[in-house]
């Protein structure tokens, strides 16, 4: 078993606490788990992106040359990764950006779900927490961890003020798709 | 500083809890990607153990301030990439002439000037063995993984500690930049440099066969001078050819006598090796991988890693290149270290190249493909 994510978007979306937070629930279930940040010009208000191996053994491979799930979260950030979306892929997109989409950025041989994270994080309270609605959508699709271990983790990792609206966003997430 | 037990670290952070628990109580450096975040964790983390963070104006200013570090007895280290590794090149030099233990990090970037700056190569292996001027032997470590990246700190503090020499860490960006696992264990072995035992120990002469000297510290009463200029054993200037050579060679050869005990590399399926994958650092992960993936396809390949860069294994690739028929060097550069495996081999084996460029890491299948490519 292993899954290649991909989780992308525009810098101050909380990309990589997104691939932070994931990465340390796999982590604490046991997981063997390889996260890179990538950065360059483009964490300056461009697009950004957090990549996360995990596996149930060692891992060789330590960067995504294929992924077999890709959290888009904005337009450029879908665009730049669907090229990389092995076949039969789980493709998570943010919801308000499908009307955008033209019939070239569709791709036939892979699986999408739309996900409306913004409007979800925006009735809980805060946009800042669309990326918590995304992973607890990405744990129900690929059924590694349940939602209370990324709970855990929040708890872990967040300041108590703003543990309960994460929280309630990776429930949501779960609860959606 | 982290607990003993198991963390999802990133690499430099790693580095510099490694670097922590090893006694450095001293850091120098200048921001650079990609080793920043070894900064980063030693400003927050050093001072709580009483140790300083000091950020320079450059990396000629850092490298010297941590060999001054050295001689007021602290345990020092900085940490850089390709840029700043250029500049720090003199100090090095001059840390191997007046035998000034530290710790020197290069988290390797891709290059030449600041090309691709913000992602990784093996670019500078070249630059960690002839980079800086002068006579001397290099110890370089090189750490495959964000465990090595703690391990091989403490390690390259406890061998600068040892033989009284710099000591450089060649990580490279990918091992820097992942998260992986890292297990702290509740100790850690520990060598501290051997202090002078009286007044008339000569700081730069010893009858030991270590070859290493004793050393004195500032501010604890010695008259001591520290010159990269030629020096006696007491540490006053001659250039004279005599006391010249006699410098140089001891410098080259506590480091050279040692070498069985410094040299360090892994082997993997080497009983039976028809083709032999060398690699070092990150690449030797997908390197790893391919071969796993050729033994389960019953290919008789195996895989030697190298930890130590420098010095170089002569010995143990020439046992390989008279065992094997092919042997693959695997790098993130455009083949250096081949050159040292055609050298070491003496022409044994064939020896194929898989270089690569442009700030990107082989995959597993790419270095699967070469394996079979050369089998057939």
């Amino acid at each position: 078993m292993e899954f290649r994510i991909i989780i992308s978007g525009t810098g101050g979306q909380g990309v990589l606490s997104a691939g932070e937070f994931l990465s340390e629930a796999f982590f604490r279930e046991g997981y063997e788990v390889v996260t890179t940040r990538s950065y360059g010009a483009e964490a300056r208000g461009g697009s950004a992106r957090s990549e996360v191996i995990v596996a149930d053994e060692e891992i060789y491979d330590l960067e995504i040359h294929e992924a077999n799930v890709i959290i888009a979260m904005s337009m450029p950030a879908y665009r730049s990764f669907i090229g990389r979306a092995r076949k039969g892929a789980l493709i998570l997109v943010e919801k308000q950006l499908l009307s955008e989409l033209t019939d070239k950025d569709f791709r036939k041989d892979v699986y999408m779900v739309e996900i409306p994270a913004n409007e979800t994080a925006v009735a809980l309270g805060n946009p800042i927490v669309a990326n918590m609605v995304f992973l607890g959508a990405l744990i129900r699709k690929i059924g590694l961890l349940n939602p209370e271990k990324l709970e855990e983790t929040v708890k872990k990792l967040i300041r108590p003020a703003l543990q309960e609206i994460n929280i309630k966003a990776v429930r949501a997430g779960y609860s959606i798709v | 500083m982290l607990k003993a037990g198991k963390h999802l670290v990133l690499g430099n952070v790693a580095c510099a809890e490694g670097a922590i628990r090893a006694g450095c109580r001293f850091f120098a450096g200048y921001p650079i990607t990609p080793a920043n975040e070894i900064s980063h964790h030693m400003s927050i983390e050093l001072p709580k153990v009483g140790g300083f963070y000091l950020q320079m104006e450059d990396e000629i200013a850092s490298i010297s301030a941590v060999l001054g570090a050295s001689w007021a007895g602290a345990k020092a280290m900085t940490a850089t990439s390709g840029p700043g590794f250029s500049l720090m090149q003199e100090g090095i030099s001059y840390a191997h002439m007046t035998e000034t233990p530290c710790v020197v990090v290069d988290v390797q970037r891709s290059g030449p000037s600041t090309g691709q700056a913000t992602m990784p190569s093996q670019m500078d292996v070249y630059q960690a063995k002839y980079g800086a001027h002068g006579d001397y032997e290099v110890v370089a470590l090189v750490p495959w993984s964000v465990q090595e990246m703690f391990d091989l700190t403490i390690r390259a503090f406890n061998l600068a500690e040892k033989f009284r020499t710099p000591v450089l860490l060649m990580a490279d960006g990918v091992i820097g930049h992942i998260m992986e696992k890292l297990v702290i264990p509740e100790q850690v072995e520990i060598v501290d440099r051997r202090r002078c035992s009286s007044r008339e120990a000569m700081p730069f002469g010893t009858d030991d066969p270590s070859r290493v000297p004793e050393m004195p510290l500032f501010g604890e009463g010695y008259r001591l001078i520290v010159t990269g200029s030629t020096h006696r054993e007491s540490g006053f200037r001659d250039e004279s050819p005599k006391y010249h050579a006699m410098l140089v060679k001891r410098i080259r050869e506590k480091i050279l006598k040692a070498e069985s005990e410094i040299s360090d590399s892994v082997g993997y399926y080497l009983e039976d090796p028809k083709i032999v994958v060398i690699s070092y650092g990150a690449t030797a992960r997908p390197s790893f991988g391919a071969v796993k993936k050729a033994r389960k396809g019953g290919l008789e390949a195996g895989l030697f890693r190298l930890r130590t860069l420098w010095p170089f294994p002569d010995r143990e690739i020439r046992r390989l290149a008279e065992a094997a028929e092919k042997l693959i060097v695997v790098e993130m550069n455009s083949g250096k270290i081949l050159r040292e495996v055609e050298r070491a081999s003496r022409g044994c084996s064939e020896v194929l190249s898989l270089p690569k460029i442009g700030g990107v890491l082989h995959s597993v299948d790419e270095i699967y493909k070469a394996i079979m490519e050369a089998y057939q």
